[in-house]
């Protein structure tokens, strides 16, 4: 099978060489393949976020290596790492984030606006290309079971279709691998066993999905767990 | 992001947020509609006192008794130079430049007929002065060279002298007493209007002659001479010639300084300008003071925006926005709502100044450039006080920011 991630020995310090120093992650290794559903659990404190923040290209580990697709993130820029978070790798938060000030179909195809190298020289072809962008929203809406919605803003959805059209959102640009990060912690049982559903589809479809959770019924859902502590894999 | 889809972000957030849109544009529009309303004051003021200065001829020549740097040791051997009737009489008869002169004896009288009395200043003047001065009559004539010779007993008065002085009557060929003499009116001024400094229909005009010998006081001396130049063009060539008939009429030597002052109408005209261009700069700076607090205002706001809208930043920057992405929208945010707030702003100061125009007798002037330029200070308004929010959101840790309460 092909490995989309692969870690090696990964360090994570923060505050270093200061009295405040905190070691998050203490030699981490960890390869996942594509089509993989990995569910990582631990206690607060275990290094889980930490790792999450890393895979997810927000953060940089102080040493160690990260290859995503074979390509080496630790020697990427911020910007590069922009790049590569907005074509491959589709986030889903606890909380949703969704905007407040936009509906479900422009909440969806924010990821697309940034796409670099947009040929708009009028009007007429940003209409156009809002239009591209808007199908493809409503695409991702559609897969989702949320189409109905796509005009509603986020005021107007319950927790579990603010989270369908976050996980829509995560979808809009084909990603490698889906993080989702306690997606299911601001949702009642029902809506969770639907919302686990959803990504249960999406992974029999073929795409990656890499779950955080402490709970585990929810981590049941996955096809392998890996456990934190103290900044270490203790079980895989 | 495309600036297109960078628009759309901007407004949507823009209208998610009204009141505070609102707010925030409210210290641009109230500092550019300053702006606009002072600038058109100043202009205004500008415009009066160059109408004013040019309504006295821009050919115009003025000659003054004393040199204006005396200081007070020259000032007393100099003391006894005045200009006197011969003076004129010289530049009169030499000279080939000019189409006029006339000099000019001011005396305060008052002025009484059967129907009322009035303070004001008579001119003493030559036959030549109404065209020097460009002043046109409405009724009856002008005075002759015969009747200058003869210290005839006539004079010539404007409008605010005619409705005071004869409110119900057609006061040609009537008699006015001024001081012990009584001098027929034989014209009667065009109205001129008044402006803020003086009322110019407020003027009686009689031959010098009259004035020196006839109203009560003797006099010798004349206060001024006026001279029209034949033309614009000839101006400095007519200026010269003043100079040297005056000199040599005084038997001035050629190391003697001058002791008169003659006054080029152009380099009044010039000195206005200047003047009133530094006020135009001063009203513009107290507006603009009002449109840098408007400035720090939206800098304010941009801040605890952008504290607000950490996770919103955080998240961006999660799904694909490089820093450089955040810096534009928010700088994007600050520049729409400066230029929109400026457009306002100017329509306001545009409408104040329609207003103003209509329940006030001031001089404004709006003029294009100053529209330029308040769409060019609210642009800039919100590059610079947009920048370091901006600036400052774009350098947020995006995992510091998605985690933010």
């Amino acid at each position: 099978m092909d490995e989309i991630i692969r870690i090696e020995n990964l360090v994570k310090i923060y505050s270093q060489g200061q009295e405040s120093e905190v070691v998050a992650l203490q030699g981490v290794d960890l390869t996942i393949n594509k089509g993989d559903f990995v569910a990582i659990m631990g206690a607060s404190g275990s290094g889980k976020s930490t790792f999450m923040n890393i895979l997810g290209c927000l953060d940089t580990p102080t040493s160690g290596n990260y290859y995503f697709n074979k390509e080496d993130v630790t020697k990427m820029d911020d910007e590069q790492r922009s790049f590569l978070r907005s074509r491959s790798i589709g986030f889903v938060f606890q909380n949703f984030n969704l905007l407040r000030q936009s509906n479900s179909v422009e909440n969806v195809m924010l990821p697309l606006l940034y796409w670099q190298k947009l040929k708009i020289k009028s009007l007429k072809d940003f209409k156009k290309q809002r239009k591209i962008f808007a199908t493809k929203a409503e695409d991702a809406l559609k897969k989702v079971g949320l189409y109905e919605r796509r005009f509603h803003y986020p005021y107007q959805l319950s927790g579990g279709q603010q989270q369908r059209v976050a996980i829509a959102r995560a979808l809009i640009n084909d990603p490698n691998v889906i993080l989702a990060d306690e997606p299911t912690g601001n949702l009642d049982s029902k809506t969770s066993i639907e919302i686990m559903q959803i990504f249960t589809k999406l992974n029999e479809e073929g795409v990656t999905v890499i779950l955080v959770t402490h709970e585990h019924d929810i981590a049941e859902y996955a096809h392998s767990t890996v456990e934190f502590k103290d900044g270490k894999i203790v079980k895989s | 992001m495309h600036w297109f889809f960078l628009i759309e972000e901007s407004f949507k957030t823009m209208v998610h947020s009204k009141l505070r849109t609102f707010l925030t544009m409210l210290g641009i529009v109230i500092g550019l509609a300053a702006i606009v309303v002072m600038v058109a004051i100043g202009q205004g003021v500008s415009q009066q006192i160059q109408d004013q200065i040019s309504s006295f001829g821009d050919n115009l020549i003025t000659v003054f008794p004393a040199p204006p740097n005396t200081s007070g040791a020259r000032g007393s051997t100099s003391s006894g130079v005045r200009l006197t009737k011969d003076d004129y009489e010289v530049i009169k008869k030499n000279s080939e430049y000019l189409s006029g002169v006339s000099p000019i004896v001011q005396i305060f009288a008052q002025l009484i007929t059967s129907q009322g009395n009035w303070n004001t200043r008579l001119y003493g003047a030559s036959e030549d002065y109404l065209d020097i001065r460009k002043l046109e009559l409405k009724d009856g004539r002008n005075f002759t060279y015969q009747e200058v010779q003869s210290y005839a007993k006539v004079c010539i008065i404007g409008q605010t002298i005619v409705e005071n002085l004869f409110p119900d009557s057609d006061p040609l060929g009537q008699t006015i007493r001024v001081n012990k003499a009584l001098l027929t009116v034989i014209g009667v001024l065009e109205e001129k209007g008044s402006n803020s400094f003086m009322d110019q229909d407020d003027i009686i005009i009689a031959p010098y002659t009259t004035a020196m010998n006839r109203l009560g006081t003797s006099r010798r001396n004349i206060q001024q001479i006026v001279c029209s130049a034949r033309s614009k063009e000839e101006m400095d060539l007519a200026y010269e010639e003043v100079r040297t008939i005056l000199r040599q009429k005084h038997r001035l030597s050629d190391t003697d300084e001058d002791d008169f002052r003659i006054q080029n109408q152009q380099d009044v005209l010039e000195a206005s300008k200047q003047t009133s261009s530094v006020l135009t700069m001063f009203l513009a700076c107290i507006a603009g003071i009002s449109l840098l607090v408007g400035g720090i205002g939206i800098m304010n706001i941009m801040l605890v925006t952008v504290a607000e809208r950490t996770k919103e930043i955080g998240l961006r920057r999660a799904i694909g926005a490089r820093k450089i992405d955040i810096q534009q929208q928010f700088l994007f945010d600050s520049v729409v709502i400066c230029i929109a707030g400026g457009t306002v702003g100017i329509l306001l100061g545009v409408s104040v100044v329609a207003l103003l125009k209509v329940v006030t007798t001031l001089t404004l002037i709006i003029s294009p450039l100053s529209i330029i330029v308040g769409f060019t200070i609210s642009f800039a308004t919100g590059v610079f006080f947009g920048y370091y929010p901006a600036r400052k959101a774009a350098l947020m840790n995006p995992i510091d920011a998605l985690r933010y309460e």
